[in-house]
């Protein structure tokens, strides 16, 4: 299961004491939109849970922080040594980087972010 | 230095974390009195101190800050911090109080510093915003109890490769996107550091930039290091071995100390040996006491020179503990028979237990030598446990030896 960091994801029930574990590494639930990895969650932790309670592989993928597509991690020059689980949850993805100057529509996208969350 | 020159000048300008920045300021723009304090934690080089001044210069404050380098004792910062929390100016500013890298606040070199701080919290009169590197530090963890906890996180490394390459471009400097690559790569998503290497760099081709950070991550092992330290055919080698191997100043001293004492040197190397180890670790603990943290630079070199002179080349191997633990335990643990044993038997010779170690008790093991039914009834009559018969044995064999 791939998730994007900071978006809504079901799961099926994984029991009581599972919930309550994930809910305490940072995860939030919401009844109608299901669970999320908030900024400071632990993503290390709910990885393990999950992939234990799951019985498959799970991963968290960065989002472009401009147009809020996946990136995909394995196309970038950075895959060995950037580790997902330490990381700011936004990059660039691959369309977004190519822009003539990312730098200035990262700081108004930034700005955008800035008012909507006032 | 590029850091300060191009540190951002607004929030805006900063990169990476930008959900974390948003919410501090969020939670700047509604403190009131009474709210809890807001603890920035995250690796260095993420923009903690940074977004700090920038959020106090955006919102009006006057940020009164202590950092590490400043001693934080109770009475230090009641003298810095008292006018802030006591009265109002007439200009009526808006005091914020900054206390950086609190995960170094120890006790004996901040005396009360972190009791301070916790009747800061208490008070709640003005913002209190603390930044600390490392979450498992037993102070942190008080501290993220009673506060907001803002989590920093590296900087993802596309973000740090676009801005080296806009300061690079800003101060007309090229570097190949190779190079810049390998810095970023290096850098593992700490600003600070990615913008230093990039300065530092700046006019190598990719090959000698490579080269230079390779070189950078050699890390030797404690004993490579040590080894080659005490074998160094010069003073700079010595010097040398000693400055890239990467252990704490602390442990430099230590180690130098356990390997000097267990290489059977001759007396007097050994107590000259001693006597610059000391000086050395005089100097570790003077800097711990007044965090003048520059000074560590002279640390490798004076410990290289003043022992190269004194050592006999290849005379010391690194060795890493005085002795080994289960030998110390051991040694422990007979010690404190002996000291029952003197214990007892001052009671019965009416001298203090000091005494009855060092002057009764050789002769009474001498005498009582091999017999094990005497020693025995010796155990019996001070009342102790027969776990003592082993090292009363030992200690008498070795008695014996010495008189022989």
């Amino acid at each position: 299961m791939i998730v994007k960091i900071g978006e809504w994801f079901r799961l099926p029930r994984l029991g009581r004491d599972k919930f309550i574990s994930l809910m305490k590494a940072g995860l939030v639930y919401d009844r109608s939109k299901g669970f999320k990895a908030e900024v400071d969650a632990n993503l290390t932790t709910i990885i393990s849970i999950l992939k234990k309670a799951l019985g498959e592989d799970f991963e968290f993928v960065p989002k472009c922080f401009i147009c809020n597509s996946s990136v995909e991690c394995f196309l970038c020059a950075y895959y060995q040594i950037c580790d997902v689980k330490s990381i700011t949850p936004d990059c660039f993805c691959n369309q977004c980087i190519g822009h003539r100057t990312p730098l200035s529509v990262y700081k108004n996208t930034f700005m955008e972010l800035r008012q909507s969350n006032r | 230095m590029w850091v300060e020159k191009y540190r951002p000048k607004t929030i805006k300008d900063m990169v990476g974390n930008e959900r974390t920045r948003i919410s501090f300021l969020n939670w700047l723009k509604e403190w009131k009195r009474g709210s809890e304090p807001a603890l920035l934690m995250g690796p260095p080089g993420t923009g903690k101190t940074t977004l700090m001044h920038l959020a106090a210069d955006e919102l009006g404050y006057n940020l009164i800050e202590l950092n590490a380098s400043d001693v934080r004792t109770k009475s230090n910062m009641m003298q810095k911090l008292g006018p802030a929390l006591s009265t109002r100016s007439l200009i009526d500013e808006k005091p914020l109080i900054f206390l950086d890298e609190v995960d170094g606040m120890y006790y004996r070199q901040d005396r009360g510093g972190i009791e301070f701080v916790q009747e800061l919290i208490k008070s709640g009169k003005v913002p209190l915003v603390m930044a600390a590197n490392v979450e498992d530090d037993k102070q942190v963890i008080k501290l993220i109890r009673k506060s907001k906890v803002f989590r920093f996180r590296r900087v993802a490394s596309r973000f740090v490769e676009l801005y080296i390459e806009d300061i690079l471009k800003r101060d007309g400097e090229k570097l190949s996107k190779e190079s810049i690559r390998l810095i970023v790569r290096e850098a593992k998503g700490d600003m600070r550091a990615a913008l230093n290497t990039a300065q530092s760099l700046t006019g190598l081709s990719t090959e000698e930039l490579s080269s230079v950070i390779s070189s950078r991550n050699l890390k030797c092992s404690l004993r490579e290091s040590f080894e080659a330290f005490f074998n160094a055919e010069s003073k700079d080698q010595a010097y040398e071995a000693l400055r890239v191997c990467r252990v704490s100043p602390r442990d430099k001293v230590r180690l130098a100390y356990t390997s000097v004492v267990n290489s059977g040197l001759s007396e007097d190397v050994l107590i000259r040996a001693l006597e610059k180890i000391g000086e050395a670790d005089e100097i570790v603990k003077k800097i711990g006491k007044t965090q003048e943290w520059r000074l560590l630079r002279y640390l490798d070199r004076l410990l290289a020179y003043s022992l190269y002179n004194i050592l006999p080349k290849g005379a010391v191997s690194y060795s890493e503990d005085d002795m080994p633990w289960d030998l110390k335990l051991k040694m422990w643990n007979e010690g404190k028979v002996l000291k029952d044993i003197g214990r007892q038997l001052s009671k019965i010779l009416h001298t203090s237990s000091r005494e009855a170690i060092s002057i009764f008790i050789p002769y009474l093991l001498f005498i009582l030598g091999k017999d094990k039914e005497s020693m025995k009834r010796f155990i019996k009559l001070l009342g102790l446990s027969e776990n003592a018969l082993k090292p009363m044995l030992k200690e008498a064999k070795r008695i014996a030896l010495k008189v022989r």
